[in-house]
């Protein structure tokens, strides 16, 4: 597994580092010039942008042939799939403290007073990981060609979901007759269900990839 | 007898199309098998069987005296493969490939790697999609013959060398069979190789196995002879591997020369010939 996590690392370490200072030049120039009210659009951008490269991955493993001479190695089919995703989510948690650091730094300097970090980047995790939950499996099935589509279509779906799901969450709690903290409730209730969903894609994509031919 | 790698009886469609029937050979311990055949004869498509990669209709592949490989990772620890094209990972330099092997293979020799990769005068910074074919090749070749392995499956592996790097890859194959008792599935299109190095001869085409001989009987009591289409009658039927007609005479690879009538000359066999013989053979 190391071996494997290694090898992704090496592929994309380059990718990785360059939109990391992409995503904190963008970040910085949007919150310097627009204020905190951009703070959201900041800490989702560092988020998805470092995530992008990882789902790079596969699309170099499929172009050099790598894809199928891992199969030769001694590791199993699950391994594989395992490697992909614990690297993908690897890099999400540090995108999401880069992601804060952002922001509270911005916080401390400027003197602002932005609302519910928390909230935000919970928001930004739960779209990357249900985008890579929706993303992987097509990987698997449909192959590396058609990955641009996949990663555009999955960044898509996750933001639509999100905003879908916060909006009944926040309707049913203003209209229950409930004392919720929604400012802790909603960022914990998005981490949870973007971890679930996260976790059923890895153990489909598991029975997908064991039975993929090459 | 054991061996190393057993095929018996290996059927493999897509779709409608039977590109394996019925495919039986095997890697004795210390031997090098020559897997010989056109473009499309199902080369690949054996390996990939042997390799767990697809998955076969019927028949039974055992390796080191076991079945599904892919249930047992760590068996292929002992397994060396280099295929037709470069398949490592493009991005990483050797010595970061290096460094993943380590972690991946329990049994990763590192000293043995980087002796091969100073022989075969590879850069160690260099990432590797920058690599031609050659300098690829050697260096899955080099990967392959570095982690103790048992049994290596080379698809083409000496494709797109120069004659001496070839010469030198050679070397090392026959190194390894001679010092550790393995054995190699050799496909090529050289046939000069497969004569230089090669134990046992198996020829297969259009998914097909034509011949499975050890290579020295091939040599010893086989034999091509040009005979006229009148005469073709006094030939025992049972002798006769492959047949092409050239007008008014035909071309005769047989199997036991003793047996052809006493006044016909046959030719000294090599492996250029057989295989264009087998290859187009009516």
């Amino acid at each position: 597994m190391k071996g494997l996590l290694l090898t992704n690392y090496y592929l994309v370490y380059r990718s990785i580092f360059a939109y990391v200072g992409l995503a904190l030049l963008i970040s910085g120039v949007l919150l310097f010039f627009s204020g905190p009210m951009v703070s959201g659009v900041a800490a989702m951008l560092i988020i998805l942008l470092m995530t992008l490269p990882s789902l790079e991955v596969i699309k170099i493993e499929s172009k050099s042939g790598y894809d199928k001479y891992v199969l030769t190695l001694p590791v199993s089919r699950s391994n594989i799939v395992r490697s992909h995703y614990i690297f993908y989510l690897s890099v999400v948690i540090i995108g999401a403290f880069l992601s804060y650091i952002v922001i509270y730094t911005y916080d401390l300097i400027f003197e602002t007073q932005i609302n519910g970090i928390i909230n935000i980047i919970s928001s930004g995790i739960f779209v990357v990981l249900l985008a890579g939950a929706l993303i992987y499996p097509f990987l698997y099935i449909f192959g590396a060609d058609k990955s641009d589509a996949f990663v555009l279509g999955g960044g898509f779906v996750g933001l639509f979901v999100y905003y879908g799901i916060k909006f009944l969450v926040e309707d049913l709690i203003d209209k229950l007759p409930l004392s919720i903290d929604s400012s802790l409730l909603v960022p914990i209730l998005f981490i949870v269900l973007g971890i679930t969903v996260f976790t059923l894609s890895y153990l489909i994509a598991v029975i997908i990839y064991r039975k993929k031919e090459f | 007898m054991s061996y190393l790698l057993d095929v018996q009886n290996i059927t493999k469609r897509y779709g409608n199309k039977v590109v394996l029937k019925n495919v039986t050979f095997n890697v004795p311990s210390g031997s090098i098998v020559g897997f010989i055949g056109d473009n499309g004869a199902g080369k690949s498509t054996t390996f990939k069987t042997i390799l767990g990669l697809v998955s076969q209709d019927s028949g039974r592949i055992k390796i080191f005296g076991k079945e599904n490989i892919h249930k047992q990772p760590k068996m292929k620890e002992k397994i060396g493969v280099v295929f037709d094209a470069m398949n490592l990972p493009a991005h990483l330099t050797i010595k970061q490939l290096n460094k993943v092997f380590l972690r991946i293979f329990n049994t990763w020799n590192q000293d043995d790697f980087f002796r091969l990769v100073n022989s075969f005068s590879l850069p160690e910074d260099k990432q590797i999609y920058k690599f031609s074919r050659g300098m690829s090749m050697k260096l899955s070749i080099a990967v392959a013959l570095s982690h103790n392995a048992k049994l290596l499956l080379l698809d083409e592996a000496t494709g797109g060398l120069d004659p001496s790097s070839r010469e030198q890859v050679l070397g090392e194959l026959k190194s390894f069979v001679r010092e550790s008792s393995g054995g190699i599935l050799l496909s090529s299109h050289i046939m000069s190789d497969i004569e230089k190095i090669a134990s046992h001869i198996v020829f297969i085409k259009n998914g097909e196995i034509l011949l499975n001989e050890r290579k020295d009987k091939i040599l010893e009591k086989f034999a091509i002879v040009d005979i006229k289409k009148e005469r073709l009658s006094l030939l025992n039927r049972n002798i006769v591997v492959a047949k092409r007609d050239y007008g008014s005479y035909s071309r005769i690879l047989v199997s036991n020369k003793m047996e052809l009538p006493k006044d016909l000359s046959s030719k000294k066999i090599s492996m250029e010939e057989l295989s264009l013989l087998l290859t187009n053979r009516e």
